[in-house]
């Protein structure tokens, strides 16, 4: 379908044969999870190949310091006229907004009206995930390996010894390497069956 | 934010996030513990010397090759339990732990072609299609929804389990799955089998389509379409049964019983069609209480024909096969298994009614899996004989013409024997009096009664399981339960009373071994009165034909006597001036023989006993027995432990056998009624006055077998 002219609202065009139709607009972005936002539009879309390819979807992060983030796959709803997809992302980062939006050469409505210019796009704030400490493992006697829950980036941060402290009278000696998520720590000597607590801060 | 602990995400770890660890200890690995050093098994001077100058270590050495070969062997066995696991099984193993998830060799050609990471990552997205795979119950409960019919299902845990590949040897509990014959061999152990009911209308099509939806690709469904099933699933719902003559049947918690106490139960199926079933395969789930026995029927038309199984809790009996016929009961065969049956045990009957290529009716009933009835079994051509001097019992299995000792009672001397028409037979003996009693063809004889005689001297029986017996000091005595209880019913005060006869319609005759006379019964045995003296010294011997004619033969002048009426009224019509005669034997086309002592001659009627003639002289001192095989064939005992043959109706005689006994004293065939009265009609239940029966699950399909193959592909 070709627009010819555009009448007062831009949602509105013609086609070629001088009908009068209403763009798709996107209404808009709910957040899921750390990694899911289900987009939604304004009516049901046909369930295509276009509406499907994750290409057409792009999510750009407003707030400094938030992580960027990129669409997976393209998740689409078993019924045979969706109303919305969820968009499977890389992980964003926590209270970040976040821009999601919708190329107007992609999805079209049943009637293979296109997405409207004006209107395709929805900002969020995104839910990231708090690393957490998966486990400690003792592997000798002066060294315990830290697991977090998810891979960690590797900085100067993590890789300072003043983040770390023990109780019962342990002491961190150095970091000895950090490895996707396991931080190895070099300890003075532990006593066997002791019970120790890490307390790690950002 | 470049100073904060965060993750990829640039998410920051919380404030004074904690864990907590364990300090440090050192531990043992397990397969350390196994990982012996053979060195250190030698004494420590041996080891000490190997380590100085002169040893260099040499036996240490000499150990490292058998070290390593028990190390690998030692990894391999500790490495077994990895083959379960997708992550740590060997690549090598990958082919052994695929099969488990469904890719088996026939799609080998599919998984050939695999890395082992590609391999790895397959099986392991195969295991949630078996965890997600349609239940049994699911399938069941659709096709129920779906098409209003019943079904059962046998799945490939079900096979594993029959076929006793479990390894807790647990008790089958009467379930038997070969009740429907895959065909194929082996093909029911592979697959799943649903047993699904088709009165005619059921829309197979949308059957199959309902499976492949539900089961997972490459499974392979055998559909067996049944005609009958109830496997009790819904309480008080008996609407495929119908109870005869008072018959109350309960359900609950899957299971129907059959219990009211003081009466006869009987309950059918009554579903579409049922009384014109013919050949068919029924399949009975049952357990029962009480001794008086319960078990199943088929070919029901009505409560006056009908055959059935019945089971019994007795150390006697473990089985009947009977028939009731114009009302009349009848047991065919009567079986003692290897073990005992016991109370409230689940127990599998199955039915298997077949036509041979003959046209020949057959009839197999298995207990458990077990063959207990065939009826090619049935044969006429068995007899027992028993001998006078060391109470052995003979048996041929060929119509007489060879016999073999089968058994020693221990006993001085067998007077008689007599056969129902079940295979059971009972045997009378001199000294003690007893009764003894088989029911598997005379290999095995149990002492029933010791009726604290002297001798029992004559046993007859009906068909009804009634038997009589007779004894020194003129007493009779009566058994209603195919010989294994008895009663004295009788003392006639005379000082001995010799042998007994029936007539099928509950007259029985018994003749007095002290005096001629003769008493009759007209009520199987139970009341008796004397009906004739003849005034001859002694009775001998006695024998009735079906058609009212009776024969009585006397010693010490060998006359024969003869009644019309059924005992009722006798007349002389033969004098031999023989000794004695010792044997009757009646054959029911008017064929009569007897035997003389102490000539051992043989004489011949042809016309119910009306007129006589020797036909032959064995030269033996007497013919004390003589048994009929059905066809014309009768064997003859008779003195010096000789055996003689007739093949035609007992014209001519051929001394077949002579053993060292000082006599053949008793003689009788095995004989068997027939089962082609009925061949069409339901199946159903029963438990007897005093017995209560609970069964768990019945089923039927009429032969051939409708069954198909149903392979899940898509």
């Amino acid at each position: 379908m070709a627009i010819l002219s555009i009448y007062g609202l831009s949602e509105t065009v013609a086609t070629a044969t001088g009908e009068l139709v209403t763009l798709v607009k996107i209404t808009s972005a709910e957040v899921i999870s750390s990694n899911k936002l289900r987009v939604h539009f304004d009516r049901n879309m046909k369930n295509d190949d276009n509406l499907a390819n994750r290409l057409f979807y792009t999510i750009i992060p407003i707030t400094s310091g938030a992580v960027n983030c990129y669409v997976s796959e393209v998740k689409i709803p078993y019924v045979a006229y969706p109303e919305y997809v969820d968009l499977i992302t890389s992980e964003m980062t926590d209270s970040a907004s976040y821009t999601v939006y919708v190329d107007t050469d992609g999805p079209t409505d049943l009637e293979n009206t296109p997405v409207d210019p004006d209107n395709n796009d929805q900002t969020f704030v995104a839910e990231g995930i708090t690393p957490t400490i998966d486990k400690i493992i003792a592997v000798s006697e002066n060294q315990v390996d830290v697991v977090f829950s998810e891979n960690m980036k590797i900085n100067s941060a993590i890789m300072n010894i003043s983040k770390y402290s023990f109780d019962n009278g342990l002491s961190v000696l150095s970091v000895i390497s950090a490895i996707g998520d396991t931080v190895s720590l070099a300890t003075s000597e532990q006593t066997p069956g002791i019970i120790y607590t890490l307390t790690v801060n950002p | 934010m470049a100073n904060v602990i965060q993750d990829l995400a640039n998410n920051s770890i919380a404030v004074d996030t904690t864990g907590q660890f364990i300090g440090y200890s050192e531990s043992e690995e397990t397969s350390e513990t196994l990982s012996l050093k053979m060195y250190n098994f030698l004494l420590y001077p041996i080891r000490q010397s190997d380590s100085t100058m002169e040893g260099k270590y040499f036996v240490k050495r000499l150990f490292q090759g058998p070290q390593n070969v028990w190390q690998t062997i030692h990894d391999k066995i500790f490495s077994i339990k990895d083959l379960w696991s997708v992550t740590r099984c060997s690549d090598e193993a990958l082919k052994y732990l695929k099969n488990i998830v469904g890719w088996t060799r026939e799609l080998d050609y599919i998984t050939d072609e695999l890395d082992y990471d590609t391999l790895r990552r397959l099986i392991a997205s195969s295991v949630p299609l078996w965890s997600k795979r349609g239940k049994e119950e699911t399938i069941i409960d659709i096709i129920s929804l779906m098409l209003n019919t019943r079904c059962v299902i046998w799945n490939w845990f079900d096979y594993r389990w029959i076929v006793d590949e479990t390894e807790f040897a647990e008790q089958h509990a009467g379930y038997d799955s070969w009740i429907i014959d895959h065909g194929e061999e082996g093909l029911g152990e592979y697959s799943s089998n649903i047993r699904i009911v088709d009165d005619g209308t059921l829309n197979k099509d949308l059957v199959k389509n309902v499976l492949k939806l539900i089961r997972a690709c490459g499974e392979r469904i055998e559909i067996s379409y049944i005609n009958f099933l109830d496997r009790f699933l819904v309480d008080d719902d008996t609407s495929q049964w119908d109870n005869v003559e008072g018959t109350i049947m309960s359900v609950s918690d899957s299971i129907a019983e059959l219990d009211v106490s003081g009466e006869y139960q009987l309950s059918v199926a009554n579903v579409e069609s049922a009384y014109e079933w013919s050949r068919y395969v029924a399949y009975f789930r049952i357990q029962g209480e009480g001794d008086t026995g319960f078990g199943a029927v088929f070919y029901y038309q009505d409560s006056d024909n009908y055959y059935g199984l019945e089971l019994l809790i007795s150390p006697y009996e473990s089985y009947k096969l009977f028939k009731v016929v114009s009302g009349e009961y009848e047991a065919v065969k009567i079986g003692k298994l290897n073990y005992d049956l016991s109370e409230n045990t689940w127990y599998g009957i199955r039915i298997h009614i077949d036509i041979d290529d003959n046209g020949l009716d057959i009839i197999k009933i298995y207990l458990d899996t077990e063959l207990i009835v065939d009826s090619s079994d049935v044969s006429d051509s068995i007899a027992l004989a028993g001998t006078l001097g060391n109470g052995y019992i003979l048996r041929t299995n060929d119509y007489g013409l060879n016999w073999e000792v089968i058994a020693n009672t221990d006993e001085s001397r067998i007077t008689c024997i007599n056969s129902f028409n079940n295979g059971t037979a009972l045997v009378g003996t001199y000294g003690d009096g007893k009764i003894l009693r088989s029911i598997n063809n005379g290999e095995a004889w149990i002492e029933m009664e010791d009726t604290t005689q002297t001798s029992i001297n004559g046993i007859a029986s009906f068909n009804n399981g009634i038997a009589i017996a007779t004894s020194n000091n003129g007493k009779i005595f009566r058994s209603v339960d195919y010989g294994i209880n008895w009663l004295e019913v009788e003392d006639t005060v005379e000082s001995w009373m010799n042998c007994v006869a029936t007539f099928s319609n509950g007259v029985a005759i018994v003749g007095s071994g002290s005096n001629g006379k003769i008493f009759r019964s007209t009520d199987y045995g139970e009341n008796w009165s004397e009906t004739e003296d003849t005034t001859e010294e002694e009775i001998r011997c006695i024998a009735t034909f079906s058609n009212g004619v009776a024969l009585a033969g006397t010693s010490s002048g060998g006359k024969i006597f003869r009644s019309t009426d059924y005992g009722e009224n006798w007349s002389e019509v033969k004098d031999t001036t023989e000794t004695m005669i010792a044997v009757l034997l009646t054959i029911d086309n008017g064929v009569a023989l007897f035997g003389t002592s102490a000539h051992g001659k043989i004489f011949r009627t042809v016309d119910y006993g009306l007129n006589w003639s020797e036909v032959e002289d064995t030269v033996a001192s007497i013919i004390r027995s003589m048994a009929h095989f059905g066809n014309g064939v009768i064997a003859a005992g008779g003195g010096s432990g000789k055996i003689f043959r007739s093949g035609d109706y007992g014209l001519t005689w051929v001394e077949i056998e002579d053993i060292d006994e000082s006599q053949i004293y008793s003689m009788d065939n095995i004989k068997y009624s027939t089962l082609s009265d009925l061949n069409k009609g339901t199946i159903g239940v029963f438990a007897n006055d005093g017995s209560t029966l609970k069964l768990s699950e019945s089923e039927l399909f009429q032969l051939p077998a409708s069954t198909e193959i149903l392979d899940v592909n898509s």
